[in-house]
């Protein structure tokens, strides 16, 4: 395992930043084209998160060419109860829960879903000091032929 | 030269505070004009000195700050011009080529941006190229299609080109009603077809 990489997020645009250094840092780690794309997605949900509810945060980033960890923090006021107990699993989510899933054509509410499918494993919490934490990690899904696993 | 002991604790105190960040402080001078009166001016001054300087750069963080916030808010806005970039190619026929990543925030913003120019300009015909999307969340697949839905709504004819086997896979496990999309493989096969279909002659395409 690398040593972890830590980024501060607080516009949209860093947030995009640390997606693109995560699958350039895949891709060089011969994770398969596809997958460093769905890495690339997943942090971005995820950062995304951060910034548009939390004002910004923080986002560590481990990786090898094994698997990838993933810790996004910010001090905005932490997941509401209800988005805690579904943590994804719904079409859309609003802060009351999942929403009806043929809301017209808003994707709003669809960043922790989409987090949730490109992650194996996706756990969030409120921080005892407040704010939102969100652990994800995920190996890679296929092998490549250049390198046995 | 002797000093009382409560003059001295009151210099450590104001020393002590100023490394706290306060420089309110100041300390208060006896009548009698003697040689620590001198020390306890020079520290006065110097309180004076570090509350000024601390002020000036209080302002200038907060400057920087709010340049800062100023930076990213430009910055947000030409990251929504940039990454919906929609293209009047003929009268009454626009393009949105889209390139790179389509998170669910972006996937969104493109809806918005292409309805509402769709509208403006009376188009006809739209064709989405995701020839330069490579992966998508199932969420965001369910987008597209009902973007092109929401076109053919507002009386347009839509077109999707540059489906990729891995998007295609997505929008096939969403399980519902392709039959109404028209796609096709390129971008020019779509515009081929609209001039087609416009009576227009076709530029020819290269290949």
């Amino acid at each position: 395992m690398s040593r972890p990489t830590s980024w501060r997020v607080r516009t949209r645009l860093e947030c995009l930043g640390v997606s693109a250094s995560l699958r350039a840092g895949a891709l060089e780690l011969a994770w398969p084209a596809a997958e460093a794309e769905e890495l690339a997605l997943l942090v971005a949900e995820l950062t995304a998160n951060a910034v548009k509810h939390g004002g910004g945060g923080r986002c560590v980033v481990a990786l090898s060419s094994q698997s990838v960890e993933l810790l996004v923090e910010d001090d905005g006021p932490g997941f509401s109860q209800a988005v805690l107990a579904d943590a994804g699993r719904s079409w859309a989510l609003g802060p009351d829960g999942p929403r009806p899933t043929r809301e017209p054509f808003s994707s709003l509410g669809g960043g922790l879903g989409c987090a949730r499918r490109f992650a194996d494993l996706l756990e969030l919490e409120n921080r005892s000091e407040g704010g939102a934490r969100v652990r994800a990690s995920r190996r890679p899904r296929t092998t490549t032929n250049t390198e046995p696993r | 030269m002797e000093v009382a002991n409560n003059r001295i604790e009151r210099v450590a105190d104001a020393l002590g505070r100023a490394s706290c960040q306060e420089f309110e402080h100041r300390l208060v001078l006896g009548e009698v004009e003697d040689a620590f009166m001198q020390v306890e001016v020079g520290i006065n001054l110097l309180l004076e000195d570090l509350g000024r300087a601390n002020d000036e750069s209080k302002r200038h963080l907060a400057e920087i700050e709010r340049k800062n916030h100023e930076i990213a808010e430009q910055q947000a806005l030409a990251l929504r011009e940039l990454s919906t970039p929609i293209i009047s190619v003929w009268a009454g026929v626009i393009t949105l080529p889209v390139v790179g990543m389509v998170d669910t925030h972006r996937g969104a913003e493109m809806m918005d941006r292409l309805l509402s120019r769709v509208v403006e300009e009376e188009a006809a015909y739209v064709v989405i190229d995701i020839t330069g999307v490579l992966v998508v969340d199932t969420r965001t697949a369910d987008h597209f299609i009902r973007m092109s839905e929401a076109v053919r709504l507002l009386g347009a004819n839509c077109f999707l080109t540059g489906i990729s086997p891995a998007v295609a896979q997505t929008i096939a496990q969403l399980g519902i009603d392709t039959s109404r999309i028209r796609t096709l493989r390129r971008l020019s096969d779509a515009l081929q077809q609209i001039f087609a279909e416009l009576g227009a002659k076709a530029p020819s395409v290269a290949r």
